[in-house]
């Protein structure tokens, strides 16, 4: 009976089979015919390899279309059910004739390439040993799952997919897919390695194989092959457009989270002075072989007293958590030059700078890192347009008000000379801060931006600048789209309200009046 | 009875419309959650670099939905009997259903047009400079002639029924084959470059002749469907069946069919291949003969028995070169001999190539055996540094490009090399450094350097990378990062300088002080070879059509100290090569415009002296050619 089986899959597909069993020795002429890979995977078995990834699921996938799947869509399983035989015996046959052919058309491809390339391979029996048991491995993986897959009838497309999607998903999230089981044997030291096992990529390879074929098996058998039969109903032409789009979202989908998506390792300065002062956490390193003692006070110096500084903000502000500081000293660097280190916002903040420079100031290091430190903290928000006024403010009046201590009031009415080349204060110009950090230059805007909150200090309170402040940088933000959210759904506008009672055109009023008040 | 029937093509279409908007509506929304929408400005340069790909994507697909049933089907359901009882000519019903299909396509550029102005809305500052109306009008309308073109094909190809993936996949096959044996006008049929209009100084360089192809294109493909769609009926039905029933047509059918994925794949690897123009053979001996191999302790030999007498001085000095590497490097030897083939031949413009632990390097009759030697060294070195990472240096090539090529070279330039080569490879670094400095995080990402600079510049750079680092970190810093680059509890998916300062951390390794060393060699590199970049005259250009070619006229002050150089990228849209400009007598250089789509050329100028190897370059150009 078995043998009628196979006669009949035969004599239903022998042309198919056939043409299968040619198609991939075009496919491989094809590849062996292109001269860049020839010169750039400098073998023939590159060329397998190639064969392997691209010819041979199309070969899997097209066989479980013939043998499987056509049988339970045409029902013509059923005729085979009535035989007087066990119907895992009709899916063995189905399941062995299949992978004999993907079997013999990968050896005979394999042995091809040997015989081309004998001159220029090291072909030991160790290194065709390797070969054949990678290719076998691989095989025997791409056929069973597609042995599987057929079982899966209309939703084999959508699964196939998905399935693809998966893997471009974890490969983007940085799972190694090429170093895990049946990948890792067809990886690009397919062709070369002639020495190493992969033994523990065969044995993760054979449970797949066992695991696909039990489910191939176990699809085809479950309710007495009901539910394959089921599955292998036509999809109605809704269910393919709607599944079309759905994978099609799915796809982009993962592409768009992938993309943003990337790892990364916390930094590590081993040997760097450290200081802690409440969430805040500086680590200072130098970037030379052998520090001099005056270069090794200096990194001290800085740590420490760049944590008070930042610790003291951070206290002032409520924040529950605050990004790492890193400083590396760079003896070719200018005082007063500080390079931003290209850190992920995750990782914190590095900050490259002479310290030991003659003319180098702490208090501009502290300045600089308050600024980007806020704007980490904030995903940076703080320095959208919305709210850049008040980032301006606080550099200015965050260290002459000896930290949120006094109004610096008398400070800012001497020193603010950019109001009168305003024409008026609104909110609306609060909402263009750019325009007016343009107009006026970096110095005298921040130093207009901090009299707003040493004015709202002064005549409100300390602690009304403080809740105000609390608002607006206590919190960190996550660097996504939660942080625009939390931004627009409570504004800076909203927030100065909340904190203080004033709106923002009674604060931008009263700010105006203040400063009009000004001694000359 | 126009509006009645449009009415009916378009509630037919209805799923392809609902697709489009969802899939336009979830994208968008998607963005309000996962990103920060207030920064998604919007910013032709940036549209042309992210978006274009996505929004060619979705046209083709959709374009291939509509197209592919649109009139056929009617057919085969039999329903064009019933259209054809109706008082309409056939005419009437193909413009309604083509005119349906272009009004569900031009869905497509306008839910992106339309998500492009919300999110440019929102982010908008009051110092931007004005919006890109004239470019995002433009981009508007080449979505819309790229749809209607896309349409047009798939209507027609749409008539050969089961024939569809095939004849799509030899259309496409034929397209880049004839491309690239050199019918460079068919480029004006590229729906891509289509799409590619040049925005410079807030004016829009549209892409004349591939608008001009595509509409001549799209009036072709809607014509020769219409004429398709007037011819069938039962007769045309008839005939197809009476030739069906041919067993040996049947057969060839079939076979036709199958043969599908073999054009595809073909296709996509078209699509891969490099524009390798270099004759086979040119760069390694010609003619098959015997063979031979030799064995030694440390390398197994290949070659062509007429070439004994050539390897063998390499033979008899191969091992003394591998226990150079490995006193070089302080690895341990590899467990198995390196395979090193003398016969096969290499990419183009190489001397030898490493793959895991097969070297190739071809025998040529004309190198020195030391010149033989560093390139064995060279490719030896790459052997170990896959071997010592564990294959992942080369997973990680864009990140790990710098490094591998530089320390094979500096083992090249201190193991097997002398002072003069260690001259050229420093005057290559300070000519590099004098046009621009690198940060060593620009080094590590080979994608972003070779948009700014010449993709050569991974060797001499590289080369000071790893001077840098075993200068500040000591010999044995190589194979400590190559180890912890292979640990197994690696992180996954990091990229960039941050990979580097995770395995460097791992290694115990101070990625701040590799940089501080990298960028003190480069510029002791400049301060020494003063001399020879002050002889290096600063270049510009200027760049104009003359005669069907993209001249570029060399500007510089002062005595020329060697060969000007200048090179391009092929336009090729999928596999990019870099190529040298033709030199004219009159020191100008010429490109054939027809080998260029787009408005804007990019380019390189450079001087090529006795002082280094390669070229020194300027970084990257790109201009209107007027």
């Amino acid at each position: 009976m078995i043998r009628g089986l196979i006669e009949k899959e035969l004599r239903q597909h022998g042309f198919a089979l056939g043409f299968l069993l040619v198609l991939p020795f075009a496919g491989l002429l094809l590849i062996l015919s292109y001269g860049v890979l020839q010169r750039a995977g400098g073998g023939g078995f590159e060329a397998v390899r190639l064969l392997l990834y691209t010819f041979l699921p199309l070969a899997s996938l097209v066989l479980g279309q013939l043998l499987i799947a056509s049988e339970f869509r045409q029902k013509t399983q059923l005729f085979l059910e009535g035989l007087p035989l066990p119907r895992a015996w009709m899916l063995g046959v189905k399941f062995a004739l299949g992978f004999l052919l993907v079997l013999l058309m990968t050896l005979l491809a394999l042995g091809y390439v040997a015989l081309l390339a004998r001159n220029t391979e090291a072909l030991t029996p160790r290194f065709a040993a390797l070969l054949a048991a990678k290719a076998v491995g691989w095989v025997a993986f791409i056929y069973t799952l597609s042995f599987a897959h057929a079982f899966l009838g209309r939703y084999r497309v959508p699964f196939g997919l998905a399935l693809l999607t998966g893997l471009i998903y974890l490969i983007s999230t940085g799972v190694e897919i090429s170093s895990f089981g049946p990948f890792a044997l067809l990886d690009n030291r397919f062709a070369y390695e002639r020495y190493v096992w992969p033994v523990n990529a065969l044995a993760i390879t054979a449970g797949l194989v066992l695991g696909l074929a039990a489910l191939g098996f176990s699809l085809g058998l479950v309710r007495d092959a009901t539910v394959a039969a089921m599955l292998a109903e036509r999809m109605s032409s809704r269910e393919k457009l709607f599944l079309t789009m759905f994978i099609l979202v799915g796809i982009s989908v993962a592409a768009i989270v992938g993309e943003h998506r990337q790892n990364v390792a916390p930094v590590e300065m081993p040997g760097a002075f450290e200081a802690r002062h409440g969430v805040v956490r500086v680590l200072v390193s130098a970037a030379v072989d052998a520090p001099s003692r005056e270069e090794t006070e200096a990194l001290k110096r800085t740590a420490n007293a760049a944590a008070t500084e930042l610790g003291a903000l951070t206290d002032y502000l409520g924040c529950d958590s605050y990004p790492p500081i890193f400083i590396v000293h760079r003896r070719d660097l200018k005082a007063g030059e500080f390079t931003y280190g290209e850190l992920k916002p995750k990782q914190g903040l590095l900050v490259r700078a002479n310290l030991t420079a003659p003319g180098f100031k702490i208090d501009a290091l502290h300045t600089w890192l308050v600024r980007e430190s806020l704007g980490i903290h904030t995903a940076g928000m703080a320095d959208r347009e919305r709210n850049a006024w008040v980032f301006d403010a606080i550099q200015w009046w965050w260290p002459r008000s000896q930290h949120g201590t006094v109004s610096a009031w008398e400070e800012a009415q001497r020193t603010e000379h950019a109001a009168p080349r305003l024409l008026d204060f609104t909110p609306a110009q609060l909402h263009t801060w750019y325009s007016v950090r343009k107009k006026l230059g970096d110095e005298p805007t921040d130093a207009l931006a901090g009299s707003s909150l040493a004015m709202l200090a002064e005549r409100h309170g300390v602690e009304s600048a403080q809740r105000f402040l609390f608002a607006r940088f206590a919190r960190r933000q996550p660097y996504d789209a939660r942080a625009w959210w939390h931004d627009i759904l409570r504004s800076t506008g909203a927030r100065l309200h909340a904190a203080t009672g004033l709106s923002e055109k009674q604060f931008t009023a009263e700010w105006q009046v203040a400063m009009a008040d000004r001694p000359e | 009875m126009n509006r009645t029937l449009l009415a009916k093509e378009l509630r037919a279409l209805r799923p392809y419309t609902v697709s489009i908007l969802a899939m336009s509506v979830l994208l968008t929304g998607l963005l309000f959650f996962d990103e920060m929408p207030d920064a998604q400005r919007f910013d032709p340069a940036r549209w042309l670099d992210k978006s274009r790909f996505g929004s060619f994507l979705f046209l083709v697909l959709f374009s291939m939905l509509l197209g592919s049933g649109l009139l056929v089907q009617e057919s085969e359901e039999r329903t064009l009997q019933f259209l054809d009882g109706l008082p309409l000519s056939r005419t009437r019903v193909f413009v309604m259903k083509a005119l349906a299909a272009f009004l569900v396509i031009s869905l497509v550029p306008a839910t992106d047009v339309g998500s492009d102005l919300i999110f440019s809305a929102v982010s908008r500052t009051s110092i931007d400079p004005p919006f890109a109306w004239n470019f995002m009008a433009t981009e508007f309308g080449l979505q819309l002639l790229a749809g209607a073109y896309l349409v047009g094909l798939a209507l027609l190809i749409s008539f050969t029924r089961a024939w569809f993936a095939l004849v799509t996949g030899l259309l496409l096959f034929a397209f880049v084959w004839f491309r690239q044996r050199g019918l460079y006008w068919l480029s004006n049929f590229d729906t891509y470059a289509l799409l590619s209009p040049a925005y410079v100084n807030s004016k829009v360089h549209v892409p004349w002749p591939q608008v001009c192809a595509h509409l001549g294109g799209a009036l072709g493909f809607y014509g020769l469907a219409w004429l398709a769609f007037l011819s069938i009926g039962d007769r045309a039905q008839f005939t197809i069946d009476r030739l069906g029933r041919l067993r040996w047509l049947g057969l060839l059918g079939t076979g036709a069919r199958w043969i599908a994925p073999i054009v595809w794949i073909a296709g996509l690897i078209l699509l891969l291949q490099n524009n390798d123009t270099s004759k086979p053979g040119a760069d390694s001996p010609v003619g098959e003969g015997a063979f031979s191999q030799r064995e030694t302790k440390h390398y197994l030999f290949l070659f062509r028995t007429s070439q004994a007498a050539q390897a063998k001085p390499l033979v008899a000095a191969g091992d003394i070169a591998y226990e150079r590497v490995v006193g070089y490097l302080g690895a341990p030897p590899a467990s198995t001999r390196v395979v090193v083939d003398l016969a096969s031949p290499v990419v183009s413009h190489a001397v030898g190539q490493t793959n895991w632990t097969k070297i190739r390097m071809p025998l040529n009759g004309e190198t020195a055996l030391d010149e033989l030697l560093l390139i064995l060294g060279h490719e030896t070195t790459h052997v170990f540094i896959e071997q010592l990472s564990d294959g992942r240096m080369s997973r990680y090539f864009n990140e790990c490009r710098c490094f591998h090529e530089g320390l094979a070279t500096y083992v090249e330039l201190n193991a097997f090399g002398k002072e003069p080569d260690r001259d050229l490879n420093r005057r290559a670094i300070a000519g590099a450094w004098s046009r621009g400095k690198v940060p060593l995080e620009l080094l590590m990402n080979d994608g972003a350097l070779s948009a700014k600079r010449e993709p050569t510049l991974a060797y001499p750079l590289g080369e000071a990378f790893a001077q840098a680092l075993i200068d500040s970190q000591g010999h044995d810093a190589p194979l400590r990062v190559l180890r912890a680059f292979a640990r197994s509890n690696a992180p996954g998916g990091l990229s960039g300088a941050g990979l580097w300062r995770d395995s460097m951390q791992a290694a115990g390794i101070s990625f701040d002080r590799v940089a501080a060393a990298y960028d003190a060699v480069c510029a002791a590199a400049v301060k020494q070879e003063q001399p020879f970049v002050n002889a290096l005259p600063r270049l510009a250009a200027t760049v104009r059509l003359e005669g069907g070619n993209i001249v570029v006229q060399p500007i510089f002050a002062g005595l020329p100290p060697g060969q000007l150089v200048c090179c391009t990228y092929d336009d090729d849209p999928v596999a990019p090569q870099f190529t040298a400009l033709r030199r004219n007598h009159d020191g100008t250089f010429s490109w054939p415009a027809a080998r260029h789509t787009g408005s804007t050329f990019r380019y390189l100028l450079g001087w090529h002296t006795t002082g280094t190897r390669l070229p020194v370059f300027e970084p990257w150009a790109e201009t209107v050619p007027k």
